[in-house]
């Protein structure tokens, strides 16, 4: 078992390695709370309060301060992640200690410099050092964190599905493109420049402008109205999009398409010769 | 609150609790889970969204067949969601009756949809018919303390059984450790430690050991495939049958309370 003077140890020497770039990698203390929650709402879209951060971990059974970790630079927080510790009881009434890894959050413009390798390094060791036996983490299937954690050795684990009931189908279509829209910000700046871009579900629809929240655009020329609908039917492949490779994803559409639960529909030729001419760059960036 | 069936479905109350947590205990002899002592039971309970009439228990003849905890949300872009953050049940009619109720809550509170991870073996998809399948993520799996997880895994009963009095070096990797096996308990020390070192060693990969441990690699397969090698045993069946026998089953149920 690692001692905690050998945490100590990679911690400091972390921070050392980090030092020459001004970033430290320290616990949380009590007052970071409100920067944590703007980090997290910076990453991941509309995550939440801080009420829900405050549920999450401070209020969470077992939370002590050294469980949530910070990257810090020139005082600012940008980076941000989580050990939430939890038995496992077996099937014999044993219990395994278990730690679950969550909310791994950097600052985008601080991406692609390995921070958050360091940082889970630091948080494994320290979680070893605990006595947890096996870590947990949840990753959308083919994201940057889901390829990286199995290069750290980490494999998949069988889970039960979830279900959903819905209620207002045009509602989660938007919620649904939203939040793909944050995650894909290449596809996100195509669609940008589509101003008479619609969607809908069955007969309700909405525009590209009321997606994203914004006064429509002017164009100099009337290039026409592209409509892209979806049968309620199509709500079943839709909900999985969010967790699919990048090819699944192009093939559900295809299969969309062929199987008529959706369409697309365009006013006029200049509409189509407009989506056409961005065609390949749209379909890249789904 | 009734139904057509023996099945009541309530508010939950605080005296409740110690029945829900015997629910739970039924549910761990057999399965396997994440903590659901009292303090988990409380903190899911007081989680945003969830409020004292968002809490139900099922109940027949004033026995607790079922648990149910709803959070409403505002998600990203204005969704309203119903999430059924915590959900128990013992058998499928009781599910019945506390998914209705469950659905009637959330419409009464303008959600546009509900989310829930339904307990395995009950009829699930009988129950839930009209309802959309999906993943919510990908659950990964890392080996961290070795001593933790060989103390876990050994402590079966079936296995303090059936090799009580045995002595087991484990090479994992880099680490080795010793396990010694009583009735009563598992005692696991470090190679160093003289007077617990084993005649036989089992050797292998932590990748390898964390696909045995996990269920998803046959210890057979891997003793053929070299991906295991044993030392000093006049006999390696037993001790791959011992690797088996380790094993945890899978699925591991996570409700939405383990995936937040």
């Amino acid at each position: 078992m690692i001692s905690k003077s050998q945490v100590i140890y990679a911690l400091s020497k972390t921070k050392a390695q980090l030092k020459g770039n001004e970033l430290v990698i320290r616990s949380y203390k009590p007052g970071d709370e409100a920067e944590i929650v703007s980090l997290l709402n910076i990453c991941f879209g509309d995550w939440g309060t801080l009420q829900k951060w405050e549920a999450l971990y401070p209020e969470y059974p077992t939370f002590k301060e050294t469980d949530v970790f910070i990257i810090q630079k020139d005082d600012q927080i940008i980076g941000h992640e989580a050990l939430r510790f939890r038995d496992l009881i077996t099937d014999s009434n044993i219990s395994l200690s278990t730690v679950s890894l969550s909310d791994a959050a950097t600052s985008p413009n601080q991406r692609g410099k390995g921070l958050h390798n360091k940082l889970v390094n630091v948080m494994l060791q320290a979680a070893k050092s605990r006595g947890a036996g096996l870590v947990f983490s949840w990753y959308l299937r083919d994201s940057a964190l889901h390829k990286h954690s199995k290069k750290l050795g980490f494999i998949e684990v069988k889970q039960p599905p979830a279900y959903m009931k819905v209620m207002r189908p045009q509602k989660l279509l938007r919620t649904g493109l939203l939040d793909f829209l944050h995650k894909s910000p290449n596809l996100r700046s195509e669609l940008e420049g589509l101003n008479d871009l619609f969607f809908g579900i069955d007969e309700s629809t909405f525009s590209i402008d009321q997606l994203l929240d914004r006064t429509p655009l002017k164009s100099d020329q009337d290039q026409g109205k592209v409509l892209i609908v979806f049968t309620e039917r199509s709500l079943s492949t839709l909900v999985k999009f969010r967790n699919m490779t990048k090819r699944q994803r192009l093939l559900s559409l295809i299969s969309l398409f062929a199987l008529r639960r959706a369409r697309i529909t365009f006013s006029s030729f200049g509409a189509f010769i407009n989506l056409a001419r961005k065609g390949l760059s749209l379909v890249g960036s789904i | 609150m009734s139904a057509p069936s023996d099945v009541n479905v309530r508010i939950f109350r605080q005296e409740d609790l110690a029945q829900v947590i015997t629910l739970y205990d039924k549910h761990f002899a057999e399965n396997l889970g994440f903590d659901r002592s009292e303090g988990f039971l409380k903190h899911f309970m007081h989680y945003p969204g969830v409020d004292k009439n968002s809490v139900f228990v099922t109940e027949v003849n004033s026995k607790i067949t079922g648990f149910a905890v709803v959070s409403v949300t505002s998600e990203q872009g204005g969704l309203i969601q119903g999430n059924v953050i915590e959900l128990r049940i013992n058998d499928a009619s009781s599910m019945r009756v506390l998914i209705r109720t469950i659905e009637d809550y959330c419409k009464k509170k303008d959600v546009d949809t509900i989310v829930l991870v339904a307990p395995t073996q009950l009829g699930t998809e009988e129950v839930l018919k009209g309802w959309l399948k999906f993943d919510t993520g990908v659950m990964m799996a890392k080996q961290l303390s070795l001593s933790s997880l060989l103390r876990a895994l050994l402590s079966a009963q079936k296995i303090r059984s059936s090799y009580a009095g045995r002595q087991v070096a484990f090479r994992i990797g880099d680490e080795i450790l010793n396990a010694r096996i009583t009735l009563e308990q598992i005692y696991v020390s470090d190679s160093n430690d003289k007077a617990g070192q084993a005649a036989t060693q089992i050797r292998m990969s932590p990748h390898t050991f964390l696909r045995i441990a996990l269920g998803q690699l046959n210890p057979y397969t891997a003793f053929v495939t070299r991906r295991i090698k044993i030392r000093d045993a006049r006999n390696i069946v037993p001790m791959l049958r011992l690797l088996y026998m380790m094993r945890i089953a899978q699925p591991i149920y996570t409700s939405l309370a383990d995936r937040l």
